[in-house]
């Protein structure tokens, strides 16, 4: 093994290690880069866990956004996309998405600094590309220094030594090059100033700016640089640099962190009391024998729920069961709504109701059935151990589709046709000029709601004003256009985006299945197909997609061009359990014609913030693939809940990446199986059972 | 440009209309504030309840409704907020305010909190801990542990065990509804797993407690109760 592949899978290895943070003498703060370092430099600091950031950065040589965020506590990502002016030629500027990763290897404990190993461009030998090793360490409260060795980029000024020879940044996709050619030494200090919030910065840089100098008129005129960065409160703050003694900088960045809601928690209302039944309690179930009380006692029961936020589906009640499927419209973890109803039930069944079966749906698709003992529930409820102990006599399996047995209660197709207007603002950072291209439009969708199973679904669009589509040029691209044309797709007209009929149904209790067919996305229409195997009580799934599809005219309406194709996959999802991590691995052929993998890892707390980024590798070669080489892109959803004092189910989400290029490119479906009945196994009730009794 | 696009992109996400009346909640409860004569409407709403004749709650009066109530007052609350027994299972009592705000008390130790800002799961304390059974404050044992339970990724959630050491301090006249009461104050010191607390205690010689205020969290902090009517089974 090299020096250089043991230092990558010796950070990967150590970072993923729970070693515990102690507390640093003043909170982290970015460099230039919209990372964690000093200025230009990095350092081993890390932020609080789960910590999201976004970052708009302007170095005099650079610009563009930066989403930031603490994948683990020891480990660090960044998702850049900016741009690099006169890199190409005096003028012309280079647009460049980068993926940074800094892995902490060892905590700052006693005398020992923290020490930290750093990828800048990740896997990819592009203009920034750099790795290095970095140590940091406290002095007293308010002064932190650090120093460091840097290769690439932090390994051109004044070189102490060198590993080998590196090859030239030329985007090439690849770990050859890490660690490799010229090291450096570079270093800083960071001074937590008297003044509250205000921290002042200077460093000896590493980096010569080679590139910058050759066609702009930036000059390097020294390797020192200083700054200062001042908060305003904890999810604010600007900074300003002086660089090389020739560039002014600055940055400004919002964060949050999915931990820390910016309001207090639950300020709604709390749940209901239970009083258990007495000793004697009546075991009669002679109503039981009568249809129109059961059925009055499931009416009554689901018109109190309704207000709640929880619609009732189906339903049946036998003398001493009661199961229920539904919908939870209100609360954000479903294990609240669960143990909600379940204190609902023993304060309004007959005592003789012994077993509540409660089964969550997703979008009409029934998931996990929850069994409850109502003695289990008296027999905790209250009680200090009440969360692990509900847990485990919580039976779970896989619901079928429709609740088995005779007297069954079906509620009536609840809103047959709904619609939804809302302003959206499409932004495209990858075009050529990395400088983003923004679109206004009005964005309009309505469903008629045939059966629970089937429904016509219609988006429409119209554009307002933007500039999406105006720079385009000649589109070169050796593939199929499926994705580099999207330019030319965006005309001023009303745009139909979606016009599908849509079924899905459980073929069996862990056998989900959907047909989609119609105009399904914007740019392609046709039939899609998907099966998923997702049993309730395991933290995996299968699933297997198939689409038939045409691509659509550029005016988005009604027309189709030349160019069809047959595309699907295999899917693995796994839901680690671990951290709130899960991994899911696409394998198939891409709308291009293109075969190869799509690896998306994902983030997802408890309260529902979710960090997801995902790569796709294809046998498209990196130069046929263009800009960037493979596909890559981050997804951020936050949830409303996390800055409301009271309980909601609806989220934003912001995704970066996969536009523009036609290797690795997959059909836009809104309603794959999977992305619909995900946080309903076992695993994920685990991880947000706390809130059952809440 | 990209900061001003970036805003307008989050403000234009927020907002959206349906058929099921469904706005942003976020763009609702703003909405809510800023709307043409809700400052009017707020300064109305104010005068009036302030014209409006307070009621006086006297121990005659809670003893008429024949409830196990309390007060509970969080941050800074000062009239604080009734809670009236609801439930009973085992020697837990669990208090719900109007606004369906709760409260679970085993003894006068609060084992469990639910809306009334961040959640206490849950509290096991030691077997005689003088806050979950009467006992006079010369019999007060000098410490016990607890295990405090809140929310976490787990069904245990997150646990913050302490032990507490109990001392005795001065007399004190406490001056309650309509009555004046002579209490000791005893306190208890807390620490463990990275947090230190004290909670303050108004003892009266048989040892029940009339006031006491207790940590319920490190995010929630201190709430003070007053136990007007006991739970008597």
């Amino acid at each position: 093994m090299t020096v250089r592949t043991s230092m990558i899978a010796m950070s990967a290895l150590l970072a993923a290690l729970p070693i515990s943070a102690l507390a640093q003498g003043f909170a982290p703060s970015f460099g230039n880069h919209g990372s964690i370092g000093i200025i230009d430099m990095p350092n081993a600091a890390m932020q609080p866990d789960g910590e999201t950031s976004w970052s708009f950065i302007n170095n005099g040589t650079s610009s563009g956004g930066v989403l930031n965020f603490q994948v683990l506590p020891n480990i660090e990502a960044s998702a850049r996309i900016i741009s690099l002016d006169d890199w190409t030629a005096p003028g012309g500027t280079f647009g460049d998405n980068t993926l940074d990763l800094k892995f902490r290897i060892v905590a700052e404990r006693g005398l020992r600094p923290a020490i930290a190993i750093g990828f800048r461009d990740f896997l990819s030998n592009g203009p920034t590309a750099s790795e290095y090793i970095v140590a940091t360490k406290s002095i007293g409260e308010n002064l932190r220094v650090s120093a460091g060795l840097g290769w690439g980029r932090l390994g051109s000024s004044n070189p102490v030594f060198s590993t080998g020879s590196r090859s030239i940044a030329d985007n090439s996709f690849g770990y050859a090059h890490m660690f490799a050619g010229d090291a450096a030494l570079f270093g800083g200090v960071e001074w937590q100033t008297p003044i509250n919030n205000l921290t002042l910065k200077a460093e000896y840089s590493s980096d010569a700016y080679i590139g910058e100098q050759v066609f702009g008129d930036f000059t390097r005129n020294t390797p020192f640089n200083v700054g200062a960065e001042y908060r305003f409160g904890t999810h604010l703050s600007l900074a300003a640099y002086y660089n090389y003694g020739s560039e002014f900088g600055f940055r400004l960045s919002f964060s949050g962190n999915p931990n820390q809601p910016i309001t207090p928690q639950d300020l709604g209302t709390g749940p209901a009391p239970v009083n258990a039944r007495p000793a004697d309690y009546s075991r009669d179930m002679a109503w039981a024998a009568v249809p129109i009380v059961r059925r009055k006692m499931l009416e009554i029961l689901s018109s109190a729920l309704a207000q709640d936020g929880i619609v009732v589906r189906e339903g049946r009640i036998t003398g001493d069961t009661l199961e229920l499927y539904l919908n939870n419209n209100k609360y954000a973890r479903q294990p609240m709504a669960a143990g909600r109803l379940a204190r609902v039930l023993a304060g309004s069944t007959p005592p003789s109701v012994e077993v509540f079966r409660i089964t969550l749906m997703s979008d009409n698709l029934p998931t996990t059935t929850m069994e409850i003992r109502r003695a289990d529930l008296e027999a905790q409820v209250d009680r200090p151990n009440a969360g692990p102990d509900s847990f485990a006599s919580t039976g779970f399996s896989s619901a079928p589709y429709h609740i088995a047995g005779e007297g069954v209660w079906e509620r009536e197709v609840e809103k047959r046709f709904s619609w939804r207007i809302n302003p959206s603002i499409p932004v495209n950072l990858f075009n050529a000029g990395g400088l983003g291209e923004i679109d206004v439009i009005l964005a309009g969708s309505a469903q008629y709601r045939v059966t629970d199973a089937f429904a016509l679904n219609l988006a429409v669009t119209q554009k307002l004003l933007g500039n999406i589509g105006d720079s385009a040029g000649v589109n070169l691209s050796p593939l199929p256009h499926v994705r580099s044309d999207a330019a030319r797709y965006d005309s001023t007209g009303p745009v139909v985006g979606r016009f599908t009929a849509d079924f899905q149904t459980k073929l069996a209790p862990s056998l989900y299945a959907r047909v989609s067919a119609g105009y399904l996305e914007r740019m392609f229409g046709g039939v899609d197909a998907e099966l998923l195997w997702k049993p309730a009580t395991q933290n995996w799934g299968l699933g297997a997609e198939l689409a038939y599809v045409k691509q659509r005219d550029f005016d988005s309406l009604l027309g189709f061009q030349a160019y069809e194709a047959i595309t699907g996959f295999a899917s693995l999802y796994w839901n680690t359990g671990w951290n709130g991590l899960e991994a899911q691995v696409d394998v198939g052929r891409y709308l291009a014609g293109d075969w190869g993998t799509t690896l998306t890892l994902s983030r997802r707390f408890t309260n529902g913030w979710e960090v997801a980024g995902y790569m796709t590798v294809t046998d498209v070669s990196f130069a046929d693939f263009g800009d960037g080489n493979f596909d890559k892109g981050i997804r951020l959803r936050i949830p409303f809940n996390w800055t409301l004092p009271f309980e909601s189910r609806a989220a934003t989400t912001v995704a970066f990446g996969g536009y523009g290029n036609d290797g690795g490119a997959r059909l836009n479906i809104s309603n794959r199986l999977y992305s619909t009945i995900r946080g309903n196994d076992t695993t994920d009730y685990y991880e947000t059972w706390g809130a059952y009794w809440q | 440009m990209k900061l001003g696009l970036g805003a307008l992109a989050l403000f234009t996400a927020l907002s959206a209309c349906s058929s099921g009346g469904n706005t942003n909640p976020i763009l609702s409860a703003v909405w809510q504030k800023v709307k043409p004569g809700s400052r009017r409407e707020a300064q109305a709403a104010a005068a009036e309840a302030s014209a409006r004749p307070q009621i006086v709650i006297t121990f005659d009066k809670i003893e008429d409704t024949g409830l196990a109530i309390i007060r509970a007052r969080v941050g800074e609350d000062t009239r604080g907020v009734l809670l009236y027994g609801r439930a009973v299972n085992d020697t837990y009592v669990t208090f719900a305010s109007q606004l369906q705000q709760t409260m679970t008390l085993q003894g006068s130790l609060i084992t469990a909190s639910r809306a009334i800002g961040y959640d206490m799961l849950s509290l096991r304390t030691d077997a005689g801990d003088p806050m979950t059974v009467p006992t006079p404050p010369d019999d007060w044992r000098a410490s016990v542990t607890r295990d405090y339970r809140f929310t976490g990724d787990t069904p245990g959630g997150r646990l913050i065990s302490v032990t507490c050491r109990f001392s005795k301090g001065p007399a004190f006249e406490l001056e309650l509804l309509d009555k004046t009461f002579d209490t000791t104050i005893m306190q208890s010191s807390c620490s463990g797993d990275g947090v230190r607390f004290t909670n303050i205690h108004l003892v009266q010689k048989d040892g029940q407690i009339l006031r006491s205020a207790q940590w319920l969290g490190p995010d929630q902090g201190m709430v003070e109760i007053d136990i007007l009517e006991p739970f008597t089974p």
